[in-house]
């Protein structure tokens, strides 16, 4: 009777316990956000942003992911700030969770383990879908840290109104640009017709250098620096009498911007950089003219092999949780699918990244290029690897101080090289090209 | 001995605790039980939490600073915009004076304009690197080409603005957005992508207002545009406009700072509370709704907000209601000073998820529960150990009372002592003086109600064996076999419970003595 008079309460306590647990609910989980630094857009509208937009709208908010993109540079600015981060450097941005990179920036790591191994992410099928010369330009020390995600290469673009205008006082032609010698000449044609204007502007000095000595079968490094051979001597000779007689851009900045406003014709830029340039010129008395963009394939030594620069940074992923590094790969395989991989460089003046998308949906991609320029573009990217050689920089630690120092030292040398020349008159000029460049030398160091 | 029995209970009883004690704490856990009963219906109802009136004070507290964070910034930017106008307005009119020109000597000359804006140039980067701010502008009234189409909408002037933003305070490059190349090149900045030499006031809202202004402090003519798309990138700025006058106080072109969606939200994260994310928005307000499309957004981490579209608010008493987009958020929101191009209010708006607040909610009124219902098992358990302890002493004292034991065990409540010895004696008193002890009288009556099981045949051997017969004699008086009546013995001592004839023997003379025999032979009670 006793126990029968216990069991009733002890019954409704487990009862009400059970009631208490069951009105538990679950809190509806906060998405997880995931950061971004990119350089797909810079200033600009961005392509990458609006794909990010429609990865959260639509997978993201299915599966709680929510990309941020907190900045749109460049690959230095990411790379500095890459750095800045991982040495913890003070008042340096928290890591975020995926930055765009080069191999240089994870070589310049203190620690490249900070950065997940996709190996252990994709699968072997799916790494499989990516053309393999591009896995193993992301592969560092093993590890598969950069995931490639758009490739460019360096491209001749011409403001063809104006050298159409050129072409038809001096009989300049086009075809004239295809080798460095042929451009050195026109160039020099230019400043006289002009009355002094500059013609043409390269963006990246030290690859001129770089493959042009490579392309003529000379070692560009040694083991601990620059060689400065012969043919890097040959390369020289053409570039700085440019320099230091005025044709060639010294100034700083992209090349889009002494094209922007009329202080260049020519360029030498990536393919990438199609986004910043504009088919508007204007002049300092504000007044604009529109003008045709057209792009070429870049310009070689004429006793050198067709040898043209391969770029194209990745995304890296910073380890975290298993959460976020899921919610990043989740992303980025849905970035990559082929056909979307190819809406995304397209937009951009990139190439894809998989051997599907390359074949199968590029060719049909091209030919819906509405944008002039970009159609431009693509037939010359496609002429390039139809007939030139990809060059990709070797993996060294020391890569990217060598390349920095270059960049800032030529255009030093050069600088006052064109002030003395300015001083001294044409006399001096094959003087000052040699001694710009022997001054160059012994700074540098070897 | 009766007597010394009982002074000895009298003397234990003056030891005894009252009952009144037990009972009254009996009730008071009966009463507590019935307290936590009641409270752990309360707490599943959510009466008790509060979680409401609690969620009010911190959305309170949190939006208190929100909208303290927000005034502050907007007048330190506009204290700081006055400034820069007033230092344009100085160079302005000693560039002029120095050349002998008036104001209009600008149109027409790109030269003219292009030294001007280089002069200008320094005071620009000093203002946007003193200020929480991710740019920085000034235009006026002259335009390089009279004769050009958007002559009429396109104003000289300089725009700097921070690119490759990724953290406050800023550590990105600045670049050149709006300006005369020259002017870029002179002060070593690097173009823009999107750049352009002048300024389209179309763009910018509230443009037409500011150079309409007349008024004597120019703290009066200063307005923030509502979000606007900077053209030709994928940032959207608010941009605060000051008057720039000349000495005769003509308003000749106006300045201010910049305050890109990427710099805002940078600015403002989220603030972790245990009801979730609280964001900030700085939104202009239309009736009950605010305008998110044209809104500044703090971080949106761990949520899904974004700036588009409208939301509604609903006040509440606690904490007001925010519904966007289908999703409901819970916050307060409050009038900012700050004058907007358009007209609409500001509104400084701190807000968080309601399911974070519905979890919380949650968390808070099971706590309670199972704290209550906790509360109301040990006061059960209380109770029933205590009513057991109540009881026991009133059944041990009924037992003693019964047995009419000489020393039976003091319960030590004295109500229920007193008792028991009373009613033992009077039962002692009661019961005959040749009476068999209790302990014999159960012995018997439990005999007695063994044999109602005997068979008449083993009524009749018992007969014989009362009557002083041996087991030898049996066979003989009832010509059977000394088998059977072994057999019959047998049955006997079972169903009575002894083990030999020597002890059925004593119960026999016992029950003879006390005259209970013939119940016994009969198997009648």
């Amino acid at each position: 009777m006793k126990k029968k008079l216990y069991r009733l309460p002890v019954i409704v306590l487990f009862a009400a316990l059970a009631l208490c647990l069951a009105a538990c609910g679950e809190k509806e989980a906060e998405p997880t956000t995931v950061t971004l630094w990119h350089v797909y857009g810079g200033e600009v509208t961005s392509p990458l942003n609006v794909l990010v937009e429609e990865f959260n709208r639509t997978v993201g908010q299915e599966k709680g992911i929510r990309v941020r993109v907190d900045s749109v540079s460049n690959t230095n600015v990411i790379h500095e700030s890459v750095l800045a981060a991982a040495y913890d450097d003070p008042g340096a941005s928290e890591l975020p969770d995926l930055f765009v990179s080069y191999p240089k920036t994870v070589l310049a790591l203190p620690d490249e383990n900070i950065l997940v191994d996709y190996h252990d992410y994709f699968s072997d099928e799916e790494l499989d879908a990516f053309l393999p010369e591009f896995l193993e330009e992301g592969t560092v020390n093993g590890r598969l840290a950069v995931l490639p995600i758009a490739k460019s290469t360096e491209i001749l673009y011409v403001n063809k109104t104006a050298f159409d205008r050129f072409s038809a006082a001096t009989g300049a032609a086009l075809d004239d640009l295809s080798t460095w010698e042929g451009l050195y000449a026109l160039a020099e044609r230019y400043q006289d017709w002009s009355g002094g204007k500059c013609f043409f502007v390269h963006d990246y000095h030290f690859d001129y250098f770089q493959v042009g000595v490579e392309s003529m079968g000379e070692d560009f490094f040694t083991d601990s620096g620059l060689a400065f051979g012969p043919k890097f001597a040959y390369a020289w000779a053409p570039y700085a009498r440019a320099a230091l007689t005025g044709t060639l851009w010294l100034g700083g900045g992209y090349a889009t911007e002494p094209l922007r406003t009329g202080d260049a014709i020519v360029s030498v830029a990536s393919s990438a950089s199609v986004l910043y340039y504009s088919d508007v010129v204007t002049y300092p008395d504000n007044s604009t003219e529109q003008v045709e963009i057209i792009s070429l394939p870049c310009p070689t030594f004429e006793d050198g092999e067709k040898l043209v620069m391969q770029r194209g940074a990745g995304l890296c992923t910073v380890k975290s949780t298993p959460a976020r590094e899921e919610a990043c790969m989740t992303f980025l395989k849905w970035l990559t699918e082929p056909k979307r991989n190819v809406d995304f460089v397209t937009a951009l003046g990139y190439m894809p990244v998989t051997k599907e998308g390359f074949d199968d949906y590029l060719p049909e991609a091209i030919e819906t290029l509405s944008d002039p320029m970009y159609a431009s573009l693509y037939e010359a990217f496609l002429r390039t690897r139809q007939n030139y050689t990809f060059y990709t920089p070797p993996q060294r630690e020391d890569y990217l101080d060598l390349e920095t120092r270059f960049e800032k030292g030529v255009r030093l040398r050069l600088t006052a090289g064109q002030a003395q020349y300015q001083e001294q008159g044409e006399d001096a000029l094959e003087a000052l090209v040699r001694s710009t460049l022997e001054d160059f030398e012994n700074s540098y160091g070897s | 001995m009766l007597t010394c029995r009982r002074r000895r209970h009298d003397a234990d009883t003056e030891h005894s605790r009252s009952i009144g004690s037990r009972l009254a704490l009996y009730w008071l856990c009966m009463a507590l039980a019935t307290l936590s009963a009641a409270l752990f219906l309360l707490s599943i109802t959510g009466v008790l939490s509060r979680t409401a009136r609690q969620f009010g004070e911190t959305t309170a507290l949190q939006q208190k600073n929100t909208a303290s964070l927000f005034s502050s910034q907007m007048d330190a930017l506009t204290a700081r915009g006055i400034e820069l106008s007033e230092t344009i307005s100085g160079e302005l009119e000693s560039f002029l004076a120095r050349r002998n020109l008036p104001f209009d000597a600008l149109n027409d000359n790109p030269a003219l304009i292009a030294e001007l804006e280089t002069a200008l140039v320094p005071a620009l980067k000093t203002a946007m690197e003193g200020s929480t701010c991710s740019g920085v502008y000034f235009c006026l009234a002259a335009t390089a080409n009279t004769s050009l189409p958007d002559a009429e909408t396109h104003r000289m002037g300089v725009y700097l603005r921070y690119s490759s933003l990724r953290s406050v305070p800023p550590s990105g490059n600045t670049a050149y957005f709006r300006g005369a190349v020259d002017a870029a090149r002179e002060n070593g900045l690097q173009l823009h992508n999107r750049w352009n030499p002048e300024l389209n006031t179309t763009l910018i809202p509230g443009y037409r207002q500011v150079m309409a202004w007349t008024g004597d402090r120019l703290s009066g003519g200063c307005l923030w545009t509502e979000r606007v798309p900077l053209l030709d990138t994928w940032e959207s700025v608010t941009l605060l406009c000051v008057p720039v006058r000349d000495d005769a106080g003509h308003v000749r072109g106006i300045c201010g700072m910049e305050l890109s969606d990427l710099y805002f939200s940078l600015s403002h994260s989220v603030v972790s509370s245990p009801y979730g994310s609280f964001v900030m928005l700085l939104a202009p307000m239309n009736g009950d709704t605010l305008l998110l499309d044209k809104a500044m957004l703090g971080s949106t981490e761990g949520t899904n907000l974004f700036p588009s579209g409208t939301m509604t608010i609903k006040e509440g008493r606690d904490y007001d209601t925010f519904t966007w987009n289908g999703t409901t958020y819970l916050g307060k929101h409050q009038v900012v000073p700050g004058r907007l191009a358009d007209g609409y209010p500001l509104a400084a708006v701190t807000l968080v998820p309601e399911s974070g607040y519905r979890h919380h909610a949650h968390a808070a009124r099971i706590s309670w529960a199972l704290g209550s219902l906790a509360f109301l098992a040990a006061m059960l358990a209380l109770t029933a150990v205590l009513a057991r302890r109540f009881a026991m002493p009133i059944t041990q004292g009924f037992e003693a009372a019964r047995s009419c034991e000489q020393d039976w065990k003091p319960t030590g409540i004295r109500e229920i002592d007193e008792l028991t010895a009373y009613f033992h004696g009077q039962l002692r008193e009661s019961r005959p003086k040749d009476a068999l002890p209790r302990q014999v009288e159960d012995l018997v009556s439990k005999l007695i109600d063994r044999a109602k099981g005997l068979t008449s045949s083993e009524r009749v051997i018992l007969r014989y064996y009362a009557e002083g017969y041996t087991v030898k004699e049996i066979p003989e008086l009832l010509f059977i076999s000394a088998g059977t009546v072994k057999g019959h013995n047998s049955h006997i001592y079972s169903k009575l419970g002894v083990d030999s004839y020597d002890a059925l023997k004593a119960y026999l003379d016992i029950l003879k003595r006390c005259g209970r025999l013939e119940e016994l032979l009969q198997g009648k009670s």
